[in-house]
């Protein structure tokens, strides 16, 4: 019996051994783990990364401590770090690893404990809170099979307001439309687009955040919640619905500056979505979003060719 | 191709490198954006003729749209120096006006193509407008991505 159970075991162990050695990078998983366990390795780390080299003498007065101790948490992370000739000291590619996962992590922690921070103790309802639809992402993230039908309700009504107004949609653009069909062709063609838009700003979001942060967690959720970035753009429809049933002549100049607003208010629902549900700071969020802002001109310039 | 090389070094610089270097280059490319678009209102648009000299011309009420880049420019220049300034101490509101004045030159970009077509490149004023438009774009990238640097 315990000769099968060897023979069993064996293909286990080869397989482990295999992996072991594909790990053989110098360092173990724990010996990585150890080198970033003390709290001025951390900070040799962060001074070298925040500023792409540095010197003994930074190490020193930033660190306050002494020569033969910080030479010893030097020594102890030289997978991290090399010297050139001059005595600078930059990071290996294992070293920038190290720090990536050392600001990432440093970040969600942030996040997940000021989230947990205004759940505790900020309850008072405050302006900003109101812009930024606080009280719908806390919906919104507890409550799944609802927030899909809420999403369909405003992409669904997002189309037929625009399709009423004659009035083409991508992603935060509106555009008015050109060719003069039945009311029904609008609405068929604004469905169309607004959720192929939908599902353009999901994929590019998701491609981004991957590459940009190594962050591809939580994109049911992301699915969800994303609908609350639409909500200016329906406002924004309703008023300009309104305000052209009541005021005939109204400047088209004025809708346009409107929609403007309404759309970096879109964009600032939309990093907060991102800081959200992939754990990293607004501005980072902010930062996708006007990627994503920039890439939907490009294509509007596209479509708008100005060469024909 | 040296476009391509300068916009690799960039994104890299954006990626890997500190933040004190991000939010100097920052900056200095919100400055060079102010500047840009201020300029850019006063060179050649159309045949012997500034956007400003346009907005002049033609029925004002309905041409406010090309003192964008002027008020775009003046609106650049006082974030960038506040942000200088001020630093981290009232630097959202800054940079919301920041994202407000790219979406407003965006949308006067569109509207000038949709108005006045190919002929638009056989004078100063679109490339002026174009390159103040990519400074301030990375400009704000790289003051955004240096803010959210850990402190």
């Amino acid at each position: 019996m315990e000769g099968k159970k060897n023979q069993k075991q064996k293909p286990n162990s080869s397989k482990y051994k295999k992996h072991a050695s594909e790990n053989s990078l110098g360092i173990t998983e724990d010996q990585f783990y150890i080198a970033l366990g003390h709290e001025i390795r951390r900070k040799i780390l962060k001074i070298i990364g925040d500023n792409g080299f540095s010197s003994f003498s930074v190490f020193k007065k930033q660190i306050q401590s002494s020569t033969g101790t910080i030479y010893h948490h030097l020594d102890v992370m030289k997978e991290f770090i090399i010297q050139d000739k001059k005595k600078k000291y930059y990071l290996t590619h294992l070293g920038e690893h190290a720090y990536q996962i050392l600001s990432n992590n440093i970040e969600s922690i942030e996040i997940v404990s000021k989230q947990d921070e205004k759940a505790e103790f900020n309850k008072e309802n405050r302006l900003v809170d109101y812009f930024l639809f606080k009280k719908l992402f806390d919906y919104f993230s507890s409550q799944t099979k609802k927030s899909i039908i809420i999403l369909f309700g405003i992409l669904l009504s997002i189309s037929i307001l625009s399709g009423i107004n004659n009035l083409q949609i991508f992603l935060f653009f509106i555009r008015e439309g050109s060719v003069e069909e039945q009311l029904f062709y609008y609405f068929i063609i604004d469905s169309i687009t607004i959720f192929i838009s939908y599902f353009i700003l999901i994929c590019t979001t998701e491609i981004l955040s991957y590459i940009i942060f190594n962050n591809h967690n939580n994109w049911e959720k992301f699915f969800n919640i994303l609908s609350i970035t639409y909500l200016p753009i329906l406002i924004y429809l309703g008023i300009y619905t309104i305000l052209n049933l009541v005021f005939s002549t109204i400047a088209p100049l004025f809708f346009d500056i409107l929609l403007l607003l309404f759309q970096v208010w879109s964009m600032i629902l939309l990093a907060k979505v991102i800081s959200m549900v992939k754990l990293v700071k607004f501005e980072r969020g902010l930062l996708l979003a006007i990627l994503i802002d920039y890439g939907t001109f490009m294509i509007m310039l596209i479509v708008n060719n100005p060469f024909r | 191709m040296d476009i391509r090389v300068c916009g690799d070094t960039l994104f890299l610089i954006m990626i890997t490198d500190g933040k004190k270097k991000k939010q100097f280059l920052g900056l200095i490319f919100l400055h060079i954006s102010g500047i840009l678009c201020i300029i850019s209102e006063f060179v050649l648009w159309t045949n012997d003729f500034s956007i400003f000299q346009l907005f002049q011309l033609e029925e004002i009420i309905n041409h406010l749209i090309y003192l964008i880049p002027l008020v775009g420019g003046l609106g650049i220049l006082i974030s960038a120096l506040n942000i200088l300034i001020f630093n981290r101490k009232t630097y959202k509101f800054w940079y919301i006006l920041l994202i407000i004045i790219l979406n407003l030159l965006f949308y006067f970009l569109l509207e000038v193509f949709s108005n006045q077509g190919a002929y638009l490149w056989k004078y100063m004023g679109i490339y002026v407008i174009i390159s103040a438009l990519l400074f301030l774009l990375f400009g704000i990238l790289f003051q955004f991505s240096a803010s959210a640097e850990n402190s």
